[in-house]
């Protein structure tokens, strides 16, 4: 059974109730336990820890087809997709296998970094201090996406020697996560604010912070386009049925049919072709940051991933463009109908502008361009925008 | 003439212009929560009709201000900067004047023109559902004998209909019969507004249904409607013209909010070497970009205003049109129409129809323009705000929802047709209320 075949019934179940979740502000809990139970956080594991063994671009299909079914989810799950992807690029450990391990039971981890008072995400405010049983973990921590959702719960804290790494169970006594997120899009993240007070953290849960080179934050970057091309499909998918859906064609009498009007056929098909060209930009990104990740121990790996980064990059600001064109264009064809909130087609707008609002394209644009020009690892040169952001 | 019912003030263009600047400065202030909380603007609506600027299209010779289309254009602008959805509630009300200042009779001018002065509103009833194309109608006029008939039908999108004093409906007069408008009493038997309308923008326009039922409407309230596209006309254009203002309007004040944005709440990209985000040398081009598109539209407004002020008066200087009594005080300057007293009536009406043909394709281009500058500045600021800027509570995505749904109101498809045949070979658009 192909993934697509696998994952394709709990997709169309999601797309089901996607409308209605957003119009009624519903966090789709049960929709992730869906998504788990089918094996879909376990994706990337590799099959020998019991894993599903797929490879990051099979992944990003699927994550792309997610998307599609609810453009919430990929972001809900970033936080997630990303931990994995730091694990499978650690060197062999027990601490890997045990988090593999883990991962492939059905665990699902979150994401708590922003914090607002802090201006850096390598210096973080919230605290760990050591306690007899090990340590003591307090902090506040903002647009902490997915954590919500999450059984593990990965954040940074300032430690007695610099920051660390911390993993806590979402169960522990002393966290708090409230969905306080009131964006006018991707309204079911569950990025709201998880609060840490004196929550014990055991010895194995705090890891060095790493700050050596990695694709990963191309890969969180990834997540994001996924959900841009995800919601380029489900957009065109949308058009299709409303056209279909209509009987009467309001300013071309010639076509009494809005389907058989070469207007309105024009416009579908510019749509689908954008679709096509996000989706495979997309591919592209995930197939060179895989590139960059097969070969870890290279002294070309930097190279490698500076050319992800670009990759990725590079793909941003043309995709963010593309869907948010796409999503706005797709009411040309026609009817004053498809403005009624009753079909919420300006979800896909809402979602796609709230996702690309997280990667301002006209630096992103820059990133490329100074790297093209004077070799500025864009790796660097995101660091200092995230410092900023 | 029925000065003694005027209680708005009749203002001259200038003032015009001034005193819809300072109401829309205050129509802002509660914009995106009338947005957020579907909150009707009921007394915002009053102080418009208070203000005279809703009577500022009343022919001089009934008492009224006369003022030509490109102050009208420029109030509507001006009005949507402050809250799109006030700048479109009276869009009808503007287009009916229109229609009894050609199509009514003079005693019907005087009643009805005298309630506009007297701070009255229209609405309007013209779209319905269910029918196969925009100007497929099916309420009809039935005839009861005695100057008296009864109306009936269903109509949709009624655009103020719900805060109108009395709601122009387009009817057949008689099974079939020729288009006309039953100029009906808002809160008359049989008249039932339901507030329907749930638009993912332009929220608050009241754009509801209208339901009649046997309404009794006496001849005396009648006008005729179809003759209005026998000939050349500018009924059309100026319906078109008013709705570039609004999205020329939409598109200014999100880049006028984006500015203020990011002027006071964003923060600068580290690497830019600035102290305030506005500095930002690619913050500053994409602002650039969209003040340019801004202004391109702002620009095609007012020359496609300005046309719609010449072909009126060559419509006016066309004998066969004059008894319309078309506004005395358009201005004429730099037509050359004035000087054609020799010419023929058959001429005269050649030039009204290249005028009337130009103002059409004129109007095509400023919606086009608009609608295009109103969706993107509306899409475009979070580029320039940052990530904090989407934040439902800050409602600014509201201009891109208020442009999108009110940029459909007459895909720009069509307006990019007229456009295209015109350029290919010469085909004037077409002569109908939509160009």
């Amino acid at each position: 059974m192909t993934f697509t075949e696998r994952f394709a019934p709990v997709f169309a179940r999601i797309a089901e109730g996607a409308v209605e979740r957003e119009a009624d502000r519903r966090l789709p809990a049960e929709e992730v336990e869906w998504l788990r139970e089918a094996g879909f956080t376990k994706l990337r594991i590799p099959v020998e820890h019991g894993g599903l063994g797929a490879t990051l671009p099979e992944f990003t299909e699927q994550l792309i087809e997610l998307g599609r079914a609810d453009s919430n989810l990929p972001q809900l799950l970033r936080g997630h997709i990303g931990f994995v992807e730091s694990r499978l690029a650690h060197a062999a450990s027990e601490v890997r296998d045990r988090w593999l391990r883990r991962i492939a039971a059905g665990v699902i981890v979150g994401n708590a970094q922003s914090e607002r008072a802090s201006t850096s995400w390598s210096a973080p405010e919230s605290t760990l201090r050591p306690a007899d049983d090990g340590f003591r973990l307090d902090g506040r921590k903002f647009y902490s996406t997915g954590s919500l959702f999450a059984d593990w719960i990965q954040t940074t804290a300032a430690g007695k020697d610099g920051t660390v790494n911390v993993l806590v169970p979402a169960s522990a006594p002393g966290v708090t996560r409230i969905d306080d997120w009131d964006g006018f899009g991707q309204r079911l993240t569950g990025s709201g604010t998880t609060i840490f007070e004196d929550v014990p953290v055991a010895a194995e849960d705090v890891e060095p912070f790493e700050e050596t080179r990695s694709t990963l934050m191309a890969v969180f970057q990834l997540v994001h386009l996924a959900s841009l091309a995800g919601i380029a499909r489900a957009a065109v998918a949308d058009t299709v049925a409303y056209v279909n859906g209509r009987t009467r064609n309001l300013h071309n009498p010639a076509h009494p049919s809005p389907a058989t009007d070469p207007q309105v056929q024009q416009v579908v098909g510019r749509l689908a072709g954008a679709s096509t060209v996000v989706s495979a930009a997309v591919l592209a990104a995930a197939g060179a940051i895989s590139a960059a990740r097969s070969e870890p121990d290279s002294d070309r790996f930097a190279d490698r991933a500076d050319v992800a980064d670009v990759a990725v990059f590079g793909a941003q600001g043309v995709v963010a463009r593309l869907v948010l064109d796409l999503t706005t264009e797709l009411f040309e064809v026609g009817g004053a109908s498809a403005v009624t909130e009753r079909f919420r087609l300006d979800r896909h707008w809402r979602n796609a502008r709230t996702l690309a609002s997280h990667n301002p394209v006209i630096y992103r644009d820059r990133i490329v361009g100074q790297y093209l020009l004077d070799g500025t690892s864009p790796s660097a040169a995101y660091a200092k925008l995230r410092e900023g952001a | 003439m029925t000065r003694a019912l005027t209680t708005v003030p009749v203002l001259t263009a200038g003032a015009a212009v001034e005193v819809a600047a300072g109401l829309a400065r205050s129509f802002a202030r509660d914009a995106a929560d009338r947005d957020a909380r579907r909150v009707l603007p009921v007394t915002e609506l009053d102080e418009l009709s208070a203000s005279g600027l809703l009577a500022i299209t009343v022919p001089v010779p009934y008492g009224g201000a006369g003022l030509p289309v490109e102050t009208v254009a420029e109030v509507v602008r001006l009005l949507a900067t402050g809250d799109p959805n006030i700048a479109q509630i009276p869009h009808s009300h503007y287009a009916y004047i229109g229609q009894l200042r050609r199509n009514g009779t003079d005693a019907q001018r005087r009643q009805l023109f005298g309630e506009v002065l007297a701070g009255r509103r229209f609405g309007n009833a013209q779209s319905e559902a269910g029918t196969k194309h925009v100007r497929d109608i099916r309420t009809t006029l039935t005839a009861l004998g005695d100057d008296r008939w009864r109306l009936d039908g269903r109509k949709f999108y009624a655009t103020g209909a719900l805060l109108a004093h009395r709601i122009p409906v387009l009817a057949h007069l008689g099974p079939d019969g020729p288009l006309h408008v039953a100029w009906v009493d808002r809160h008359a038997d049989g008249v039932e507004v339901i507030d329907d309308w749930d638009g993912l923008g332009q929220r608050t326009t009241a754009s509801g249904s209208v339901v009649l039922r046997g309404v009794d409407v006496p001849d005396s309230l009648i006008t005729p409607y179809a003759v209005t596209f026998d000939g050349p006309q500018t009924y059309g254009a100026f319906a078109q013209v008013l709705h570039a203002a609004i999205d020329a309007g939409i598109a200014r004040a999100a880049l006028t909010e984006a500015a203020a944005f990011v002027r006071e709440r964003s923060r600068p990209y580290p690497d830019a070497g600035v102290d305030r985000a506005a500095d930002d040398p690619l913050v500053v081009h994409a602002f650039g970009e969209l003040e340019l598109a801004v202004r391109a539209g702002e620009a095609l407004l007012a020359e496609a205003a300005r046309a719609i002020d010449r072909a009126d008066a060559a419509l006016t200087a066309d004998p066969a049109r004059t008894s319309t009594g078309l506004t005395a005080n358009v201005a004429r300057t730099g037509t050359g129409l004035t000087a054609d007293a020799a010419r023929t009536d058959a001429a005269a009406r050649t030039d009204a129809a290249a005028l009337t043909g130009a103002a059409s394709l004129a109007v095509a281009a400023a919606r086009a323009a608009t609608s295009r500058a109103a969706v993107d500045a509306g899409s475009r600021l979070f580029e320039v705000a940052g990530t904090r800027s989407a934040a439902a509570g800050l409602g600014l995505d509201r201009h891109w929802r208020n442009a999108r749904t009110h940029t459909l109101h007459d895909p720009t498809t069509w307006k990019i047709q007229h456009l295209g045949r015109w350029a290919v070979d010469g085909t004037p658009p077409p002569n109908h209320g939509q160009a």
